[in-house]
């Protein structure tokens, strides 16, 4: 063992040309060389590459370990790469051709996909997004210098002063958290976590099959099913203690596939009065002054679908919302904070919360 | 990923990237990729030992420096960048949502949509439709898209204009000539930075501004604008003139208060309240702030303030004390 300890470290001073092979050999190739050295290889050649010959030549596959390891370490590799977008195939024998492992450049490659002068001003804007590491924001940068580097002409100098900041990676105290139950969604594991509600004093374990999630106003917010409850919940991903982890990380195999129809856009971003499921929701009739009604029907038009509103406008430039509700106050809040310029018209029952609230904001000032 | 998968990945970016940029500097490939100038120096290092058989000098990709600037040689079979992954394509989706509306028909965020779609990994495709749904920005949308458009296109060539807008310290609707400098996007609103009629900074919510006008006038924007010094946590700066004012806030509200303000701005009380100290550059803005919450705040300080928002909560109580609302 002690001379191959000696070469391994190099402090043998060894002249003689087949040592200095033999440190060649027993070398650890990094495992970045070794797959980059298999990429290369297998894009350079223009027929399929068979295994003798890289298991004899490309570096990384050319040691003196047994042949089965080296095989099942090409195994590997080969997974890796495919994992990262580069499939490595084996083709079999034709009457042209031997057999052997190629990587084909249309499976591999980006396709030309003509970006227009708009899109690469679009793309420029999101460029330089966020700052946090991240496993979609890196994505996102990465997919960015790939659409550059595959048609750098399209881009121009121009910029514009358009700022974009999403808060796309969470700040500060959820950022260790964020990546965890990214992966966690998109692998479908079931996640572990001690979460602080503004109810509790305490943190308490909560065990989630996590099905989505979503940005809103600046906060991530986690979507899944609650084991305790057997029920879709919502989290707010600053509020979870500690760390999250996977309760089956290692494993490849999914924990959980979610429902078929789910859209985290259901359960995150919708207003306070939509959110209490299980009540009735009722019809509600909201005016609106001149002056702010313009603003009520462009955000109705936009988003009235999924917020379940209409509005209509009158002549003289007001308008009457309507909306659905389950929760009154919020709703009355809300629609209090035009003061004069709105007025809810019914039902009577929610004119006399508003009145209540106002008694109650009388009496406390 | 893996650690070194990653240096794996990054390298298969990196190359066509500097192939396609001959002459870009270490700073901007680590402006790009959001990482260091080390950390790029050092992918240069790894590329330098990407050989092929039977690894003579000339089967290794090679790099020229011109001071900061780098040049590749002997890379044309790595020169061309590996289809989207499916965390770099949700990635970018994510972004793609963000951007800002567009009008007349043309919204490069949905033509993009489709191009990625193409661009993807084989057999990813399946993968990023479902997870299109399991993740998103949930901000709400906005319609404004041509009104956007115009400004986008008067930030661009330097135009004057008048908007007409909601001032929500007035409360009225208003027409005001303005310089517009750039648009900002902060938690899912979008803003205008604009210099006024007498040099002062001006920053206007662009969901508030009914609509944009053109004066005909061009003007110079100052040299030393940079919408990225507006890239803050708020975007409310209270004015010069702004008024120190304190809110208590109920022991049931008083979490949720603590979770959202500086807490040195808060102070906890025995009975479990809080009071929140926070500058009001008008009473208006203030009083919308208090209605939110109900009863479960109220206005301590000051006292000018106070007898004002009274005043207000009495003329809303008298139109909810009808029990039928004026016929509008």
């Amino acid at each position: 063992m002690l001379p191959i300890f000696c070469l391994r470290l190099g402090e043998a001073a060894i002249e003689s040309e087949a040592a200095t092979f033999r440190i060649r050999k027993m070398e650890k190739i990094p495992k970045y060389e070794r797959l980059m050295n298999l990429v290369a290889c297998l894009l350079k050649s223009r027929v399929p590459v068979a295994w003798s010959r890289i298991r004899g030549t490309v570096v990384g596959y050319d040691d003196d370990a047994a042949p089965g390891t080296i095989r099942r370490r090409f195994e590997r590799d080969k997974d890796e790469l495919r994992a990262m977008g580069v499939p490595v195939r084996f083709l079999p024998p034709t009457e042209t051709q031997d057999e052997g492992y190629t990587i084909e450049r249309d499976e591999c490659f980006l396709p030309p996909l003509d970006i227009t002068p708009e899109e690469a001003l679009a793309l420029s804007c999101l460029s330089g997004v966020g700052k946090g590491r991240d496993l979609l924001l890196d994505g996102a940068r990465s997919a960015l210098m790939k659409l550059r580097a595959s048609e750098p002409a399209a881009f121009g100098k121009g910029e514009e002063s358009l700022l974009l900041d999403t808060g796309l990676a969470a700040p500060g105290r959820a950022e260790q958290n964020l990546n965890e139950l990214r992966r966690a969604v998109l692998e479908r594991k079931t996640v572990q976590f001690r979460y602080r509600s503004l109810q509790d004093s305490r943190p308490r374990m909560r065990t989630v099959d996590p099905y989505g999630m979503a940005l809103f106003e600046g906060r991530w917010y986690l979507v899944g099913r609650s084991h305790r409850r057997d029920a879709l919940r919502v989290w707010n991903i600053e509020r979870i203690a500690g760390k999250a982890r996977r309760l089956n990380g290692r494993s490849p195999r999914a924990d959980f596939e979610p429902p078929e129809d789910f859209r985290v856009e259901d359960y995150v971003g919708l207003p306070g009065w939509l959110l209490y499921r299980g009540r009735k929701r009722v019809s509600v009739r909201i005016w609106f002054h001149p002056d702010v009604a313009w603003m009520i029907a462009e955000s109705a038009a936009a988003s009235g679908d999924v917020r379940r509103e209409k509005f209509t406008m009158h002549k003289d430039g007001s308008g009457v919302l309507e909306v659905k509700m389950a929760d009154p106050r919020t709703l009355v809040t809300w629609a209090l904070k035009f003061k004069e310029k709105a007025e809810i018209l019914s039902p009577p029952e929610l004119r006399e919360v508003a009145a209540r609230v106002l008694t109650e904001m009388l009496e406390a000032t | 990923m893996a650690t070194n998968t990653k240096e794996v990945s990054d390298l298969l970016l990196l190359i066509p990237f500097i192939a396609g940029h001959p002459g870009v500097t270490v700073g901007e490939v680590a402006r790009h990729l959001g990482c260091t100038r080390a950390r790029v120096e050092g992918h240069l290092n790894r590329i330098l030992m990407c050989g092929v058989p039977p690894y003579l000098p000339d089967n290794y990709i090679g790099y020229a420096r011109e001071g900061d600037r780098i040049f590749l040689t002997l890379a044309s079979h790595m020169s061309h960048p590996v289809r989207l992954t499916l965390e770099e394509a949700l990635g970018l989706r994510l972004l793609l949502q963000a951007l800002p509306p567009a009008g007349k028909g043309r919204s490069p965020a949905a033509t993009l949509l489709k191009k990625i779609e193409s661009a993807l990994a084989a057999g990813a495709g399946g993968e990023f439709h479902k997870m299109s749904r399991a993740i998103a920005l949930a901000e709400p949308k906005r319609f404004f898209a041509e009104k956007f458009d115009s400004l986008r296109e008067a930030v661009r060539e330097h135009r004057e204009i008048t908007v007409e807008y909601y001032s929500p310290s007035s409360e009225r609707l208003g027409t005001h000539t303005v310089r517009p400098l750039g648009l900002l996007d902060h938690e899912g609103d979008w803003y205008l930075v604009a210099e006024g009629k007498r040099g002062d900074r001006l920053i206007l919510r662009v969901d508030r501004i009914k609509s944009v006008g053109r004066t005909g006038r061009d003007f110079e924007p100052p040299g030393d604008f940079d919408i990225a010094d507006y890239r803050v946590r708020e975007v409310y700066f209270p004015g010069k003139d702004a008024v120190s004012c304190r809110v208590r806030f109920s022991p049931e509200l008083a979490p949720w208060v603590e979770e959202r303000f500086d807490r040195r701005r808060l102070r906890r009380r025995r009975d479990g309240s809080v009071v929140l100290s926070l500058k009001a550059s008008s009473p208006q803005w203030l009083f919308r702030f208090l209605l939110k919450f109900g009863g479960d705040a109220r206005l301590l300080s000051p006292k000018d303030f106070v007898r004002d928002f009274r005043k207000t909560l009495r003329r809303l109580l008298e139109i909810y004390s009808a029990p039928q609302a004026k016929i509008r």
